[in-house]
């Protein structure tokens, strides 16, 4: 028994400190490994964005079925104002509206939106009508995310022809 | 004759068999008859005991086979990421998930004390498993309504399952089951991660087979949309009811309880841990492992808001697509606790306790910082697999630490006085780290996550081993 412990005794273990610097050592090895590992490994394919797009709606406000878009003003003082809603299956990121009047189409990008899933966006737009002409013809044209880039989904546009002035 | 059995049979429930064959040869009875009658009635009794035993283990088995269905397919991951869908944003999301987390801790502190004082019945807990399995029900609902205020009460009402499945549940189950039960129960807890798993996975194939927007069905000539969600928080609600179905059917045994004011006790116990705690936290490794633990304790129930989130929103089209890659990512990871805590225990006793600790937290890091640094399924798998043994590290080293340094009268306080004192810290600290997700962004978020891991957690556990650099491993 006596020899037994006088053996324990003298056997030294690893030390506290020694064993935290070693494993802190393999811990960023580790670690270093696996942040740097896995960029190089490409496993997943391009992410399909006609897929996303394929997700994504948008559609008029509607009330007493009038569609929720009204101009109002007059020369370059006009306005357009509209209400759509996000029934898709895609958060949408931004908006392209086309304003096509009698003498030219207007381009308008709107950018950093949030149009989350289910939820109405209302916007006023400055229009000249001097310069474009009364308007036949209004066309929303979305814009989401995919991998972390802005993509237009052009086939998944809303367009309306019945505008009304706003009282 | 009919009343003689009957005075027998209340005897016999009050004294053992040789007394009573005692008692009641004093009472000029037949000898042989006495020993006849209590031979007849012992073998009734011991029948009828494995009779309850076997029935109880049956029971209890089902009951946590349903339970496990339901983690599997009401997951958290799952719960976090249809929250986000249904509108919330990443601020209501992180917040929510800490007042559940708050909530679990209040309502598990009141359910033990309140079980020192008044009896528990296997119906009550069993009953707010019933609960906890309506709130899925809820929770589906709200995604289907878009109503994050329903959606947040059902979250918060499902916090109430902390009681069927937490210390109250673990109490019963040790006071109705013998110390060697059978092979069915001794094993539940491996058996019980298979099928969590499945379950996990079968969850989020369900939930990519039919998307959020509605899959269209005809039935009958009626046309109907289905989603998954709906289906999988179903399965998730029915396993839960019904595990706390069988749960109260559960033979428990009779235990003498003190019948005082439960408020007075609750306000005593609040009292004593006051007192206690200057006590405690005088030793300075107790109160840098307390401190170590809450800090720990914030980051993995923030991290754990947004891992779900981040993960589907990155590669919802890619690899496995959708939720099937949460499941996956978590499957891998719930498999570690397979073999994480023999590793551990093993590993303490070579390299020691707080060296141990260190390593963990280390090993937990790696995890946010791989979502930053590299976003790429592959890696995060791996990252995640080891934050997750790193978790189970730190876990039983902090176990068998408190176990060293604290008698069992200081631990039960030391563990009752962490429930009531992270409270405000997490009030404060969560809510925080939830409005940095949402002005930052989830990868920010993760970044400085991992950072406080390693620069606020890791050098209260260096301090203390410059500090106690012995021979004797701590």
């Amino acid at each position: 028994m006596d020899y037994m412990r006088l053996i324990t005794k003298q056997k030294r273990g690893l030390s506290p400190l020694i064993a935290t610097i070693l494993l802190i050592a393999f811990a960023v090895a580790l670690g270093a490994f696996v942040m740097s590992w896995g960029s190089t490994v490409d496993i997943s394919g391009e992410i399909d964005s006609t897929q996303k797009c394929s997700e994504t709606s948008l559609k008029l406000g509607v009330v007493n079925n009038f569609p929720q878009v009204y101009y109002g003003g007059e020369g370059n003082n006009g306005f357009l104002e509209f209400t759509i809603e996000n029934n898709g299956n895609q958060e949408i990121k931004g908006l392209i509206v086309w304003v096509v009047g009698e003498k030219e189409t207007m381009i308008s990008e709107i950018e950093k939106l949030q149009i989350k899933i289910g939820y109405p966006l209302t916007k006023k737009l400055n229009y000249n009508f001097n310069k474009y002409g009364e308007i036949k013809k209004i066309k929303f044209i979305p814009k989401i995310t995919v991998n972390e880039e802005i993509v237009t989904c052009a086939k998944n546009s809303v367009e309306e022809e019945t505008i009304t002035k706003s009282n | 004759m009919a009343k003689k059995d009957g005075k027998k049979k209340k005897e016999v429930d009050d004294s053992s068999l040789q007394e009573l064959g005692f008692k009641v040869k004093g009472k000029n009875h037949i000898n042989s008859e006495i020993e006849q009658a209590i031979e007849k009635y012992a073998k009734t009794r011991q029948s009828n005991k494995k009779d309850i035993e076997s029935k109880n283990i049956k029971r209890f088995f089902c009951k946590e086979v349903f339970d496990r269905i339901s983690y599997g397919f009401g997951s958290q991951q799952f719960i976090n990421i249809l929250f986000f869908h249904t509108g919330a944003s990443y601020f209501t999301v992180g917040a929510i998930n800490g007042i559940r987390v708050i909530l679990n801790l209040i309502i598990s502190f009141i359910a033990d004390e309140y079980s020192r004082l008044r009896k528990v019945s296997r119906k009550f807990i069993g009953f707010t498993g019933v609960i906890f399995g309506f709130s899925f029900i809820f929770m589906a609902m709200a995604r289907f309504l878009h109503s994050v205020p329903l959606f947040a009460f059902a979250l918060l009402i499902g916090s109430i399952g902390a009681v069927s499945y937490g210390e109250l549940y673990q109490k019963l189950f040790r006071e109705v089951m013998k110390k060697e039960r059978s092979k069915l129960l001794r094993n539940i807890g491996h058996y019980g991660l298979i099928i969590t798993g499945i379950s996990i996975v079968l969850g989020g194939y369900i939930m990519d087979k039919f998307p959020a927007f509605g899959t269209p069905l005809t039935i009958f000539g009626q046309e109907f949309r289905i989603f998954g969600y709906f289906i999988a928080f179903q399965i998730a609600a029915i396993s839960s009811i019904l595990a706390g179905y069988f749960l109260s059917f559960v033979k428990e045994k009779h235990v003498s309880i003190e019948k005082t004011s439960v408020l007075n006790h609750i306000n005593s116990r609040i009292m004593e841990i006051k007192e206690n705690i200057p006590v405690l936290i005088r030793n300075r490794v107790i109160l840098a492992l307390f401190v170590a633990t809450l800090i720990t304790g914030m980051v993995q129930t923030l991290a754990n808001s947004y891992y779900g989130i981040y993960l589907y929103e990155t590669f919802r089209y890619s690899y496995f697509k959708g939720f099937t890659n949460i499941a996956i990512i978590f499957l891998i990871a719930i498999m570690t606790s397979f073999f994480s805590p023999y590793i551990v225990r093993k590993n303490a006793h070579d390299y020691g306790k707080l060296p141990m600790m260190v390593f963990g937290t280390l090993l937990m890091a790696i995890m946010p910082l791989t979502y930053y640094y590299n976003p790429n399924l592959v890696s995060i798998a791996v990252g995640t697999l080891i934050g997750f043994i790193g978790a189970a590290i730190l876990g039983v080293a902090h176990g068998l630490l408190t176990t060293d340094l604290m008698s069992e009268n200081e631990r039960k306080i030391y563990f009752s006085s962490y429930s009531i004192l992270i409270i405000i810290p997490y009030l404060i600290m969560i809510p925080l780290g939830s409005y940095l997700a949402q002005i930052y962004g989830l990868k920010n978020l993760f970044l400085v996550l991992g950072l406080i891991l390693i620069f606020l957690v890791v050098p209260f556990y260096l301090t203390l081993i410059f500090t106690y650099n012995k021979k004797e491993k701590i």
